[in-house]
């Protein structure tokens, strides 16, 4: 399970979680302040839910300060990871979904997936190797384009190209 | 009874069940494509059939799509139909150690048992059960919803706090848009896109399959490992695990089928509570989110027995139990089929013909899973991770949009899968949030026609705590929120006693 887990260890401050409580706690204010425009009934459970994810927030922020700071520096790097390339695959799924109106659904999913490959390889480029993975690019992208656009009748954003 | 046996047995209808299970599997597999898309797609092909063929077929392609979620939900941890969801907590960390092919041969084998356990309450126990539905108010949808919630618990590791914050960001996901009671509009930031609500498929596999995006490309490492000298079905292995898990296997089916009844309830729910119940009363309740077959084995038998389930309402009261039986339903008027109470007397060959061509597709699914689930595997382990990676992003945009060819869908997976990622980094994890999303609706809808019904009727406690079924269900949500906290308690009062 991908699911963030804080491990069995000794626990220490963590800021970030104190940051993010605060956030989780102001979300639940502004809730409640769009709540007084609301009638009774559309307002009751948004205003329960806001006031206790206030009160957990503020729990967590209580919890996180009454612990020990962590000694040295911050929090333990989990390995070598590449962000660049994850801040990457993010900007290239935002543009895509961005763009897929614009400029045509086919044209942007079969761009950005060559884009993908090239964030996502890390076995160096020979010409076989970007004619092969170039090649299933196209295949994986004309075969679903089919499959929804022909077979399953989904009217897909044509936009300026196709 | 044999005669409608031998109608379901023809060549005909044991072609379209056989091409039903396959092509509802395949739908099922696909992210963003569901059960009830599957059926809706190829119901107008069984109008030119007779009414029994023409159910098998669409019940064939119901309970292959509900299992088909179950591939992409072990293999790219993206829940194919948003019943498959809790299939993800323990088979993608399955698949992940290298125990993917085991995952999906358990799941086939589950999924089997549910479909069939759901298709034998509808032959023997259909008209008695469908009074369930009917006792079924408001307050019992909103204690069921709250049932549902109290797996945060067992998906809150490492910090409850956490668990129960991020369940009530994602109830207060679900309340973006037109408000269910009262058509207030909450949350949408003055956008048009937002009065929709928040798409619960896209929430999905943005939450769950972007942050798996991100952290692919962040290493070379291999996307899934293959166990040494576990190739093939491991269809024994599996089988042994599945025999040693009878009880969880048929508890499990057996909440499927009774949640299948309730309309509106659904799979996600059934495999929900099922997996709440099974980590409840398990002996390894700290395996559970880590790989534990005993979690497989009871979402996905819990969400196919919900076909069955889902069919008794539809058959003897004419309300769908889920949302692909109200297609079904609607293809059924169009047969010139009248349901109700006489059905199953009145057109009796039609329904028994029919329910017995819904067991012998589910019998089917056992041959079909294991071919599809071991090439599905084997495609998924052999494709370099390069070309995995944009194939698997490709499939959520397609995925996304495909649900209401809607691109402000996408444009919201990819929101929430970047925020889900984060959040999952300082230990918010997707799954609580996920949960307050999907039983958001159910939860709000039942707490506030409770609340309308009480105060009409001058008895607004006795609406929530005054209904035997209410109370049931509110103890057993308390017994599984409390019960790991019990049972350490009974065991170091044991440890502590001299006899022991």
């Amino acid at each position: 399970m991908t699911d963030g887990i804080e491990g069995g260890g000794p626990k220490y401050r963590d800021y970030p979680s104190i940051g993010l409580a605060v956030l989780f706690a102001l979300l639940g204010v502004w809730v409640l302040f769009e709540t007084t425009a609301m009638t009774a009934f559309g307002s009751i459970f948004p205003r329960a839910i806001a006031i206790a994810m206030i009160v957990l927030s503020m729990a967590l922020v209580v919890q996180q300060l009454r612990r020990p700071r962590r000694p040295g520096p911050g929090r333990p790097s989990s390995g070598p990871e590449s962000t660049p390339r994850r801040v990457a695959l993010a900007a290239v799924m935002a543009a895509w979904a961005l763009s897929m109106p614009v400029v045509g659904f086919f044209v942007t999913s079969l761009l950005a997936f060559l884009v993908l490959l090239a964030v996502a390889n890390y076995d160096g480029w020979t010409p076989r190797r970007m004619l092969l993975y170039g090649a299933s690019g196209v295949v994986v992208v004309a075969g679903f384009y089919l499959l929804f656009v022909k077979a399953l009748l989904v009217p897909v954003p044509s936009g300026w190209l196709f | 009874m044999l005669d409608f046996l031998a109608q379901a047995l023809t060549p005909f209808n044991l072609t379209l069940a056989l091409v039903g299970v396959v092509l509802g599997t395949v739908i099922g597999a696909l992210p963003g494509l569901s059960a009830t898309m599957a059926v809706a797609v190829l119901v107008p092909f069984t109008f030119a059939m007779d009414p029994a063929s023409g159910l098998i077929a669409l019940g064939a392609i119901y309970t292959g799509a509900i299992y088909g979620g179950a591939f992409a939900a072990i293999l790219v941890n993206t829940p194919g139909t948003p019943s498959a969801i809790a299939t993800t907590f323990d088979g993608y960390p399955m698949a992940r150690r290298g125990d993917g092919s085991l995952a999906v041969t358990l799941a086939t084998l589950s999924s089997v048992t549910g479909g069939l356990v759901g298709a034998v309450f509808l032959l023997l126990l259909a008209p008695p059960l469908a009074k369930v539905a009917l006792a079924f108010g408001p307050p019992e949808y909103f204690w069921l919803a709250v049932f549902g919630l109290t797996l945060i618990s067992a998906l809150s590791t490492g910090n409850m706090l956490k668990g129960l914050i991020g369940a009530c960001f994602g109830l207060l996901l679900s309340m973006v848009g037109v408000a269910v009671v009262g058509g207030d509009i909450r949350f949408t930031l003055e956008s048009q896109t937002l009065l929709g609500g928040i798409n619960v498929i896209a929430a999905l596999i943005g939450l769950y399959c972007i942050p798996v995006l991100i952290d692919l490309v962040a290493t070379p490492d291999p996307h899934l490992k293959v166990a040494a000298g576990a190739g093939g079905f491991r269809l024994a292995e599996a089988a042994r695990l599945a025999w040693r898990s009878k009880v969880n296997l048929l508890r499990s089916s057996v909440i499927g089928t009774l949640v299948g009844i309730l309309p509106g309830a659904g799979g996600s729910i059934a495999a929900l509570v099922s997996y709440s119940e099974a980590r409840r009363s398990s002996k390894r309740p700290e395996r559970f989110g880590q790989g534990e077959p005993d979690g497989i084995m009871a979402t996905e038998s819990a969400n196919n027995a919900t076909v069955g389930g889902g069919f008794i309402p539809t058959l003897v009261l004419g309300i769908p139990g889920t949302p692909p039986d109200a297609v079904i339903l609607g293809a059924l008027l169009v047969q010139g089929i009248r349901t109700g109470p006489t059905l199953f007397v009145q057109q009796g060959s039609i329904v028994y013909t029919f329910i017995f061509g819904l067991l012998i597709a589910t019998v089917l699914m056992l041959p079909t899973g294991l071919v599809l689930g071991r090439y599905a595997y084997q495609s998924i382990v052999s494709i370099p991770k390069a070309v995995l990676v944009p194939t698997v992003a490709f499939m959520t945009v397609i995925g996304s949009y495909a649900i209401q060819n809607s691109p402000s869908d996408v444009v919201i997976m990819w929101a929430l899968g970047v925020m889900g990622w984060g959040l999952n980094r300082f230990g918010f994890s997707p799954s609580p949030i996920v949960l307050g999303l999907i039983l958001g609706q159910i939860a709000e809808q039942g707490f506030v026609q409770a609340y309308l019904i009480g105060n009409a009727t001058g008895n607004v406690a006795g609406m929530y705590f005054g209904r035997p079924i209410s109370l049931a269900i509110l103890a057993l949500a308390l017994l599984t929120l409390f019960y790991p906290w019990l049972s350490d308690r009974w065991r170091r009062r044991r440890r502590g006693t001299p006899d022991d």
